[in-house]
């Protein structure tokens, strides 16, 4: 049907300021990722701001080396709106290095951070990570108490065949009914999985 | 109320949400008046007569229940043609068309919509006319909230005429739908209030300094629609919260994911409303103000399979432009990416960012369009709107960034993402028109006479 269309959430994407808090670490590893990528489309800047709903590995086909670098000190620095960190942990699920995919493990596994940085680090730590690894990180994000997790954790259930118990035993427990639908429909797909 | 809930004394909007918790009881937000379709009159032989069945001077909606989208089966289905017979003092027509059961991964379009001039507003021949016929339509699959609608003016410039409008709608499949008509009439006014409901979700309001910077943030876009004479209905708006915490991450579904997850906009919509007890939910002449902890827009089918999915943080999401008058329909606004990171490890909301996403969002669901898109080949349909071209694109990386348009609309409230130079609302512009298509939404009412 040539009608159909998405017109798409009106989404509000705010650019990341240079003239803000990446211009308060003067020599650090963003602005040499500036310098080391000015010639290319996806300036870091825009990569994390403006550029909202643009396929962001395209960034790692590119050769700005000290990007990987320069989005964990995004990550790392405090002082800016969490939109920027968010972004930059999004767009590490695309970073093909070892060392970034244990970083964004640790970062999803670990209690002690904020819901919203262990939910990004996830999503992009699933992206590559190795099976053996991946379990473990995924059977931790199930236990968890943050709903968000526990539902992101339940979306990616048919890549683990192995926790089709602990899903059966959280769907009895759930005490919220969108919980209660994420196990159900969670069971549906572990069921279809190869 | 209750003794011993001084929180319930808090005079801003957004404490008072903060302490619904304890400050009322769970009840059914109610749903609005439904005119039954056997009372409207046909004005010709299938035809919907607005003048008998809404009344002058004042907004009414009507909702046809069950009108069939004929086609083969597992095929491409449309209407027939729905004829509306518009009495002469109408101001402004909202149009929607949504399925019985939400959620069902259906698309629908508008494919025509002709005034009584003849003119066809609507050409249905590609995707790419569609976006750039007059009047633009939204069609939201990826919410999960199957709906399109359209509304009638787009530019306040042009002043609608009584008469035979003829419209019709395509679908993905043949099923029967309802079609929402809202139809305001009466006499423009130089003033109007936007209605609100402002629905907390879970923890996604975390403490009371959380409550004080929303309420400034509701404060600062209300002082910059101010100018153009339009207001939030800040004193009047109703409160409400959903308590289920699974739905305070929202998940904004790719548009081919046939089985999106359970925490779908959808289901928010769905979800039990506690109500306050001192300011109750408007019903579906009110726009809902959802305020969420995350919203994680999907931009491939879900992470089921190996290395697929990516996901982009948003803001904010209107859930149509215009919004279509359903109750609980609205606006979601994403707590999270608003917060700034704290030297101390902590965080605090910016109010001024909140704002400028909280106009925006609003601002689409009363049916205002970016002045231009991310590539710069749409725009809207507002005369004094500057638009940023292709041609605009001067390192051509296919998108018109805030820098290349500084000589047209990058510092519009409405542009495709904020200016880097000046991302606060209070450094942004609106134009007069703008306003005067926000004035003319059906939900908008005057603070003087009526609606």
């Amino acid at each position: 049907m040539t009608i159909q269309h998405s017109f798409g959430p009106a989404i509000v994407a705010l650019a990341l300021a240079s003239t803000t808090w990446l211009q308060g670490h003067p020599a650090s590893a963003a602005a040499e990722t500036r310098a080391d990528c000015v010639a290319q489309p996806s300036t870091l800047e825009r990569l994390l701001g403006a550029r909202h709903g643009l396929p962001e590995h395209a960034v790692f086909e590119r050769s700005c080396s000290r990007l990987e670098e320069a989005l964990w000190q995004v990550v790392e620095t405090p002082g800016k709106p969490i939109v920027y960190t968010l972004r930059a942990l999004s767009v590490l699920g695309h970073a093909p290095s070892p060392a970034s995919a244990e970083k964004l493990a640790h970062i999803a596994e670990d209690p002690a951070q904020r819901s919203s940085l262990r939910h990004y680090a996830a999503m992009a730590f699933f992206r590559h990570a190795p099976q053996d690894r991946a379990a473990q990180v995924h059977a931790t994000l199930l236990a968890d108490k943050d709903p968000a997790l526990k539902l992101f954790a339940l979306r990616l259930a048919p890549r683990f065949p192995t926790c089709a118990k602990s899903v059966q035993e959280l769907e009895r427990r759930a005490d919220s009914t969108t919980l209660r639908k994420a196990c159900r429909r969670a069971l549906r797909r572990l069921k279809q999985a190869p | 109320m209750r003794p011993g809930t001084t929180a319930c004394l808090a005079s801003g909007i957004v404490p008072a949400i903060l302490a619904l918790s304890s400050c009322s009881e769970a009840s059914d937000p109610g749903a609005g008046p439904i005119t039954d379709p056997n009372e409207v009159v046909s004005c010709e032989e299938g035809g919907i007569d607005l003048s008998e069945a809404s009344e002058a001077a004042t907004t009414t909606f009507i909702t046809v229940t069950g009108v069939p989208f004929i086609g083969e089966s597992g095929q491409a289905a449309a209407t027939e043609e729905i004829i509306l017979c518009v009495p002469a003092d109408v101001l402004s027509l909202s149009l929607a068309f949504r399925a019985t059961e939400p959620g069902t991964g259906q698309r629908y379009a508008f494919s025509t919509f002709r005034t009584p001039e003849g003119d066809n507003l609507v050409d249905a021949t590609d995707e790419n006319t569609i976006l750039l016929s007059p009047l633009r339509q939204t069609q939201s699959p990826s919410l999960g909230v199957d709906f399109a609608s359209i509304m009638y003016p787009q530019n306040p410039q042009t002043q609608p005429s009584g008469g035979r409008y003829v419209l019709q709608a395509v679908a993905s499949e043949a099923l029967n739908r309802d079609l929402m008509i809202t139809i305001r009439r009466g006499t423009r006014q130089d003033n109007g209030v936007i209605p609100l409901n402002l629905i907390s979700v879970g923890g996604a309001i975390a403490s009371e300094e959380d409550a004080a910077n929303i309420d400034r943030a509701l404060s600062i876009a209300n002082e910059f629609l101010t100018q153009r004479a339009i207001s939030l209905g800040l004193d009047t708006a109703g409160v409400g919260k959903v308590n289920d915490t699974a739905l305070e991450s929202i998940i904004l579904p790719s548009a081919d994911d046939a089985d999106p997850p359970a925490n779908v906009p959808a289901a928010l919509i769905a979800a039990e409303v506690t109500e306050s007890e001192t300011r109750t939910l408007g019903g579906r002449n009110a726009l809902n103000l959802y305020l969420v902890k995350e919203l994680v827009l999907q931009q491939a089918p879900d992470l089921g399979g190996e290395g697929s999915g990516s996901e982009v943080v948003a803001l904010g999401v209107s859930m149509g432009a215009p919004g279509a008058y359903i109750d609980r329909h609205g606006v979601f606004l994403a707590l999270e990416p608003h917060r700034l990171t704290l030297q101390s490890g902590g965080t605090v909301l910016v109010p001024d960012l909140l704002a400028g996403t909280l106009a925006h969002e609003i601002s689409h669901w009363l049916g205002l369009y970016h002045t231009s898109e991310l590539d710069g080949r749409f725009h809207d349909r507002i005369d004094d709107t500057a638009q940023c071209e292709r041609s605009a694109d001067n390192n051509d990386d296919g998108i018109v960034q805030p820098g290349e348009c500084q000589d047209s609309d990058a510092n519009n409230f409405m542009f495709w993402t904020v200016d880097p130079e000046a991302p606060v609302l209070s450094s942004m512009t609106i134009s007069e028109d703008q306003g005067a298509l926000i004035r003319l939404n059906p939900v908008v009412v005057s603070t003087v006479g009526s609606p």
